[in-house]
């Protein structure tokens, strides 16, 4: 899965900074040795958000076949004990905003990239308690300590490390 | 006294002449399904490529593209020419070398000496020609491998005796008849060749027997003189044109049939030039052509001067010649699409010239009409927008996947092309490819946002 704040920053239009080089970079990584994951949800908003350049990567992916639907990821029994397990009702919302992401990844390869550092804090919080998030690895392209783009260079490895329910990843 | 053929010759037709009759007999029309080539120019080994009803060939600058139909287009001048210039005609309407070397593969190694050429179809008919250069400077048809009707035959140039079998390949109603008639006879048969063709010529008591030859044309000419051309370079718009016959076969290049063919399908109210204003307002360029015969040799195409009709702008028409050129390059491709029968073969060269892109994604459900109306469109492009177009004419489901097939063109380190063919699926895409146009946009758009990122964050220079 990558998410839609990684596809926004691809281009130079909208938010404008200095990221923008290392989120292409990992988008050429990704068509060029990986594939990905979009759910309905995930897909819309790229869709919604993606730069000209993120549209561009789009098409290419779907011609050389390396989009994968994720089908129908909805899981009710996850949702409700992700919901339950917010500490408030801006957390709930934020969590009921990007559960798709966790939902999708876990069919499929568990590996989440995306930018929004907050929604990861969100989910370290709870990752004790919630199974299905403890074993999602996130990675932030634009995070220079992720090294994100050696690691997706060398294969994308599931390293325990890097998973939200590492002790060592926070 | 030497009998006449009981049957028409029907490899006698005058340049131009349709093998339509033919056809109609086996009623659905032979088309060509693939096309080989080796030998000739950057096609060191042998390449084949298959030829579907949408057919796109893309690839860089001399990666090759235009050599593919080279072969059948030099085979079509042949054929075309209104005297016999030999086995190939090197320099003709089509194609134009001035020497053998010019099309035989450079190679560091050996100088080569020969190609090989040839097509099949849907009949399940094909053919292969080798081509030797000869002393004078031209080229020698030295053997033509033939598959009919399921049967295999070779033809040697210069063979003496060829065997009874294979003459009754080419023409099997022949042989029963000749046999019958000069059973005490000493009759054998020798290849001879007649234009880009190898055959069969009857030797009757030592003579050979003009009237007696057989060679593959009824089977292979059709495809060929039916070819339709639009090259790359179409000319600039003229105040008029020259008139010219209307058949279904277009000998030389296509633009030259243009104005006649809308003078014809005015003159009968064809359905067709309907199509052609709705295609031409499709793409932006005009709702309304208009051609008007100056006297008997010219004809003058006027044009809506604006792109989309409305009712204030009735009469407003202009000379094709005082409006962009978008129209008039466009015009040959609209054209030679609706003028094409199903299974007639339409080579386009750069469709895309001279029109915007909204024009080139509009083109694109042009084309595939054409393709899903029977026509085998072969269309050589640089036009990303046009090859996304037809994508997503696929995934809209305007053209299925099967009818669609996508070729891309590269050169090794040594100069050899090699082709990478690739299906669509109903999704519209193709799978591994060597390189694409998005590749090349990735780059492009890498660049200028490198280069602006540059600008507006400048790099800190390092502290010494």
């Amino acid at each position: 899965m990558v998410d839609a704040s990684v596809a926004r920053s691809a281009g130079w239009e909208g938010t404008a900074d200095l990221l923008s080089r290392q989120c292409r970079e990992v988008l050429e990584v990704i068509k060029s040795i990986h594939s990905i994951v979009f759910s309905k949800e995930s897909l819309a908003e790229w869709r919604k958000h993606s730069s000209g350049f993120a549209r561009t990567w789009l098409i290419d992916m779907y011609g050389r076949k390396k989009v994968i639907s994720a089908g129908d990821i909805k899981d009710e029994g996850f949702r409700v004990r992700l919901l339950r397990s917010a500490s408030s009702a801006s957390v709930r919302a934020a969590m009921e905003k990007d559960a798709h992401l966790i939902e999708a990844a876990n069919r499929h390869d568990r590996i989440v990239l995306s930018r929004d550092e907050a929604m990861r804090q969100i989910l370290r919080d709870v990752a004790a308690e919630i199974r299905e998030v403890a074993q999602i690895l996130w990675a932030n392209p634009a995070l220079e300590s992720d090294r994100v783009l050696p690691w997706l260079e060398n294969g994308a490895r599931m390293e325990a490390a890097r998973r939200l329910g590492s002790s060592r990843s926070e | 006294m030497i009998a006449k053929p009981i049957q028409p010759r029907r490899g006698d037709r005058n340049p131009g002449e349709s093998e339509m009759g033919v056809e109609q007999v086996y009623g659905k029309p032979d088309e060509v399904t693939a096309i080989s080539v080796e030998g000739f120019k950057s096609f060191a080994k042998e390449q084949r490529v298959e030829i579907r009803p949408l057919t796109l060939l893309a690839g860089a600058n001399n990666s090759g593209k235009s050599s593919l139909l080279q072969p059948l287009l030099l085979l079509k001048q042949t054929l075309e020419a209104s005297y016999d210039p030999g086995p190939l005609l090197l320099e003709g309407a089509h194609v134009r070398f001035s020497s053998a070397d010019q099309l035989l593969t450079r190679q560091a190694s050996h100088a080569r000496t020969e190609f090989r050429i040839g097509f099949e179809s849907s009949r399940r008919n094909s053919i292969l020609q080798t081509f030797q250069r000869s002393k004078g400077g031209g080229f020698n048809l030295a053997r033509s491998d033939l598959r009919i009707s399921g049967r295999t035959i070779a033809l040697i140039a210069g063979a003496r005796d060829l065997p009874t079998s294979a003459v009754q390949e080419l023409s099997p109603a022949l042989l029963g008849a000749v046999e019958i008639m000069y059973r005490h006879r000493r009759l054998h048969w020798e290849v001879v060749r007649r234009r880009c063709f190898l055959g069969a010529a009857m030797v009757l008591d030592g003579q050979q027997q003009e009237d007696w030859v057989e060679t593959p044309e009824r089977v292979f000419g059709g495809l060929l003189r039916r070819l339709i051309h639009v090259p790359g370079l179409r000319g600039n718009p003229e105040r008029s044109y020259n008139t010219s016959a209307v058949q279904d076969a277009f000998p030389g290049t296509f633009e030259h049939y243009v104005a006649s063919l809308i003078v014809a399908w005015q003159g009968s109210s064809d359905r067709r030039l309907a199509s052609l204003e709705e295609g031409l307002e499709a793409l932006g360029l005009t709702w309304k052509i208009q051609a008007n015969p100056l006297e008997a040799t010219r004809v003058e195409l006027l044009v809506a001067r604006l792109p989309r009709s409305s009712k204030k702008a009735g009469g407003d028409l202009v000379n094709i010649a005082d409006v962009g050129f978008g129209v008039s390059q466009a015009l040959p491709v609209l054209v030679a699409l609706l003028a094409a029968q199903p299974g007639q073969l339409v080579y386009l060269e750069q469709p895309e010239l001279h029109l915007h892109p909204y024009a080139q994604q509009a083109l694109a459900t042009v084309i595939a009409d054409a393709a899903n109306r029977g026509v085998r469109v072969v269309a050589e492009t640089h036009s990303s927008i046009l090859l996304l177009a037809v994508r997503t004419l696929i995934v809209e489901g305007k053209i299925s996947p099967e009818k669609v097939m996508l070729h891309w063109f590269q050169r090794d380190a040594r100069g050899a092309t090699k082709v990478t063919s690739a299906e669509m699926d109903k999704l519209g895409a193709y799978g591994d490819w060597p390189e694409d146009f998005g590749e090349v946009q990735a780059t492009v758009d890498n660049r200028y946002l490198d280069a602006v990122e540059s600008k507006v964050f400048p790099k800190k220079r390092a502290k010494r």
